[in-house]
């Protein structure tokens, strides 16, 4: 489904990502980890085709979005939805309009279809009582479940989150996992997600690749690695252990 | 693949046989033709056949959940369904549609709590300003008297960009404005045999009224907008409410520096204009073969001290206007993107409203005191 090989992203100078090559199969949750700037939301806005790499191929259902053409570069698109770190729902419309605003510019179905549509994203990530409330007026994490509405607009089959559990308490954090796990079992929408919440990850992630310095230094099931990777930084992130305690152990 | 619809009536059933595919692709099509046949003659009983689809997504789903409300019908009774397709029609819902008529409801329920609401609004406002004025006056006699409070840092750098980075525009404009008063002046004074009085006119105006107005105007669209646009997306970006639980008053952190630094400019660059003005008029004159003495000798006999205090007076003023309105919508920002854009546009359009009646009150006010 996605065939990243040999990407490299460089900011000036800085080589944030360095020859990394992975790839993500249809239907399964694939979690990208790492510490804080490692490069995890540079990676995902890559894979999205927000930003042009230095060098490698990004392969999303066959088109190297690298360098496809536009035509192509389009069809990718409308194969994936994003959720972004903020949500970035517009906040001059309701959530019923931002759910909306795909189906009206990238379908010809009559307004009551769509309208009942959204509805129904709506109610499926819980905000069905939220349909007439503009993103100000309710709280981040219903923000960020209405993104997930959003991105869900198109029935897409593949959905790209970054960092979805941030910020959230854990019941509503619970619930967010419960439902990428509930989407992806009932309708076999692949997940490619950016996180380091360690609860999040065990309880959603089919495999997992943690980043460290531009590059992958692991691959693989998140439980596996937690309890038989001998990588001291992989060791130390799934065992919340400082440096010191690292030296010191 | 596409889908397909037929319509079989008899004389009190109408049955809706659908087949193919029930996707985003056809389901406008298929809406079409629903609609073509909604004029048919309501049947006592309707029945949709879906045995012959093959395919069908949520749009498909709501489009045979849908089908009753065309022909103002009861309850369909569905034939051919798997339970998938059952349970699917059982989660669509039409809640929008419920939610629509009572948002219309609402719109002739509320013409007297709108104007309640429009009220309160208002007398808020009045309050919010007045509160706002308080501050102002309060942190700006603070900065008076205790001066090392003040971020001289900050207003020295709005001083910069207010003042010499605005003096390109501001003696270009004053250049121009001295050259076209003086034509149109010329145009009527000459008939009477008077041009040399273009010059009484052109500078009085210019050293009174205009100049002080026109800069303050200028700035304005220039300042005021970025006082409101900065303060703004710092509203936005949460940093006001950072500066509020840091103890930090945002009307003394961020109004003050800017209303001082504004003062302090606006009669400097009134002065800048005043002179471009003069010399637009002058180059005028001089076209005209008025000699430049003459020019100097009318304009010492036509503008007074009391002219050139007068026009400086009011521009303090109007830069305390121009930077306090500015700051005041800035800091009145709602939420998101298009507040700030908003804000923006309040800022400028009050600041120019506010700069002309003052100015006119100014004009009363010199009249009585036969300034």
């Amino acid at each position: 489904m996605i065939t990243v090989n040999d990407l490299v992203v460089s900011f000036g100078e800085k080589r944030v990502l360095d020859r990394i090559s992975f790839d993500v199969r249809p239907g399964e949750v694939f979690v990208i980890l790492g510490g804080s700037g490692c490069g995890k939301s540079t990676l995902l806005r890559h894979l999205v085709g927000l930003r042009e790499p230095q060098g490698g191929q990004i392969i999303i259902n066959g088109h190297d979005i690298t360098t496809d053409s536009l035509e192509n570069m389009d069809k990718a698109i409308e194969s994936f939805g994003v959720m972004f770190q903020s949500g970035a729902l517009f906040g001059s419309m309701t959530l019923l309009e931002n759910v909306r605003l795909p189906l009206e510019e990238k379908t010809e179905l009559p307004r009551k279809v769509m309208d009942e549509m959204a509805a129904h994203k709506l109610r499926q990530v819980g905000l069905g009582d939220f349909l007439h409330y503009v993103p100000a007026e309710i709280s981040g994490g219903m923000q960020k479940r209405a993104a997930i509405a959003r991105a869900m607009a198109l029935d897409p089959p593949m959905l790209f989150l970054d960092e979805p559990s941030a910020g959230l308490d854990p019941i509503t954090s619970a619930k967010l996992d419960e439902l990428i796990l509930e989407l992806s079992k009932t309708l076999g929408v692949t997940f490619v997600v950016v996180s380091h919440e360690l609860p999040s990850i065990f309880a959603i992630a089919d495999r997992v690749i943690m980043l460290q310095d531009g590059k992958i230094v692991a691959e693989g099931d998140p439980r596996d690695l937690r309890d038989h990777c001998e990588q001291p930084f992989v060791r130390q992130f799934f065992h919340r252990e400082s440096d010191k305690a690292s030296v010191n152990g | 693949m596409t889908g397909t619809i037929e319509f079989q009536q008899t004389s009190a059933e109408l049955s809706v046989v659908l087949a193919g595919e029930m996707t985003k692709a056809t389901v406008p099509a298929l809406w079409a033709e629903l609609l073509a046949h909604a004029k048919m003659p309501h049947p006592a009983q309707l029945s949709i056949d879906v045995s012959a689809v093959s395919h069908y997504d949520l749009a498909g789903l709501i489009l045979i959940d849908s089908i009753p409300s065309f022909f103002s019908a009861p309850k369909p009774v569905i034939q051919g369904a798997d339970q998938a397709l059952l349970d699917g029609l059982k989660r669509v819902e039409p809640e929008v549609k419920k939610a629509e008529t009572l948002e219309k409801k609402k719109i002739f329920a509320s013409i007297p709590s709108d104007m309640g609401r429009a009220t309160l609004f208002i007398v808020d406002q009045v309050c919010q300003n007045l509160i706002y004025t308080g501050a102002v006056c309060h942190f700006l006699w603070q900065a008076i008297r205790r001066p090392k409070l003040l971020r001289w840092r900050d207003v020295f750098r709005v001083m910069e960009d207010t003042g010499p980075n605005a003096l390109p525009i501001i003696a270009l404009l004053g250049f121009i404005i001295g050259l076209i008063l003086s034509f149109q002046a010329s145009v009527q004074l000459q008939k009477f045999g008077a041009t040399i009085f273009v010059v009484n006119l052109v500078g009085i105006s210019l050293v009174r009224e205009l100049s002080a107005l026109f800069t303050a105007i200028i700035l304005a669209g220039r300042t005021a907008s970025s006082f409101a646009a900065e303060i703004g997306t710092m509203k936005v970006n949460q940093e006001l409410d950072a500066l509020s639980t840091m103890g930090l008053s945002s009307v003394r952190f961020l109004v003050i520096p800017r209303v001082i630094a504004v003062t302090l400019m606006l009669p400097l660059l009134s002065i800048f204009m005043s002179f471009f003005g003069l010399l637009g008029c002058a180059v005028f004159m001089r076209a005209t073969e008025v000699p430049w003495e003459i020019f100097l000798r009318q304009l010492e006999g036509a503008v007074t001290m009391g002219d050139f205090w007068g026009g400086l007076f009011k521009a303090v003023v109007f830069g305390i206007l121009v930077a306090a309105i500015g700051c005041a919508n800035g800091l009145k920002t709602g939420n998101g993107a298009s507040a700030v854009g908003q804000s923006t546009t309040r800022a400028v359009v009050g600041t120019i409203v506010t700069l002309i009646v003052v100015d006119g009150l100014f004009a009363v006010l010199f009249y009585c005191l036969s300034l």
